[in-house]
């Protein structure tokens, strides 16, 4: 039976919000805040499954 | 990154592994590392279906297949609002990084894929790729543009009987999965001494066609061949009906940190 569509407006936060702060580690273990980190750019903010596999 | 876009990647990736990971494939943008995946539970971006949509997709349950994200991408302003939000119901479906930025950020010269022209007096057809390279199931963009004379139109949809609208057609590859051409909103143009209105394009119109190519990996290289059809008129004469042919090729890419299996067939 296929699966009931997902309707993925819902998902995640919306467009017209502010994208909340986050602060992760980076490939180099340095912290990364990410609109300080995009220092007033325009960004690409990217989810994707693992990288190992 | 070109046009000085900031980039970020988010997985649940531990920072060794996206050591690894950066080293082995020259990444210099920052991949996070949201070990635990809590960032992305608070965003609400978790897949709590993953495990049931894999045995949907016939894929094995594995243990490393939970706190999954949706895979998919936020384009925020440079004041951080939120401008675009895509996201794939298969992990599979991937834009390319070009065909992101085109239509996100409306970014256009950024660099693209192969690239076709053909002049006419009245209008002259561009067309091209946003990348030379696909990876299976990754959405690729055609885009196709129409530079047309001061003073000629083009006919847009709903057209009356008897007119050619713009339309491109490409013809069928296997496994090659076409979504609909979308192009700007034709607007009325009314000719003088006649009831009807027709729905027009003028000056510039750049139209674009999404697709993918979803056979297995190792399907090949390919050639993209398109008609583009028009009819190109003025508000006292109508020129014939013009067909013009495209072809882009492009090559299969391994996805990344993965090889393309052997060919086969000497296809």
């Amino acid at each position: 039976m296929p699966l009931p569509p997902r309707d993925f407006r819902t998902i995640g936060p919306n467009e017209g919000e502010y994208f909340p702060n986050i602060r992760l580690l980076d490939q180099t273990g340095t912290p990364v805040d990410l609109h300080t980190a995009r220092a007033g750019r325009q960004a690409l903010v990217v989810f994707h499954r693992s990288a190992e596999w | 990154m070109a046009n000085n876009i900031a980039l970020f990647a988010v997985s649940y990736d531990s920072v060794s592994v996206l050591r690894e990971f950066a080293t082995k494939h020259g990444v210099r943008y920052p991949l996070l590392s949201d070990e635990g995946s809590q960032v992305m539970q608070s965003l609400g971006l978790i897949n709590e279906r993953v495990q049931e949509d894999h045995a949907f997709y016939g894929i094995q349950p594995n243990p490393k297949h939970v706190n999954l994200p949706y895979p998919g991408v936020f384009v925020l302003d440079a004041a951080g609002t939120i401008t675009h939000k895509r996201f794939h119901e298969s992990y599979r479906v991937r834009d390319t990084g070009a065909g992101l930025i085109a239509e996100t950020l409306g970014i256009l010269d950024g660099g693209h894929g192969p690239e076709m022209a053909a002049d006419g007096d009245t209008v002259s057809v561009r067309a091209w790729l946003d990348s030379a390279t696909y990876c299976a199931f990754q959405q690729l963009h055609l885009t196709v543009e129409l530079a047309i004379a001061p003073g000629f139109h083009v006919y847009g949809d709903p057209i009356p009987k008897g007119y050619v609208p713009l339309r491109v057609e490409v013809a069928p590859i296997e496994g090659l999965e076409l979504r609909p051409m979308r192009w700007p909103s034709p607007h009325p143009f009314k000719v003088e001494g006649l009831d009807e209105e027709f729905p027009v394009h003028e000056g510039t119109v750049r139209g674009s066609l999404p697709f993918a190519f979803t056979a297995p990996p190792g399907a090949g290289d390919q050639v993209i061949r398109a008609t583009v059809r028009y009819q190109a008129c003025s508000a006292s004469t109508c020129l014939a009906p013009a067909a013009v042919q495209v072809e882009m090729p492009v090559r299969e890419a391994a996805l990344v940190g993965r090889a393309l299996p052997a060919r086969t067939s000497g296809a």
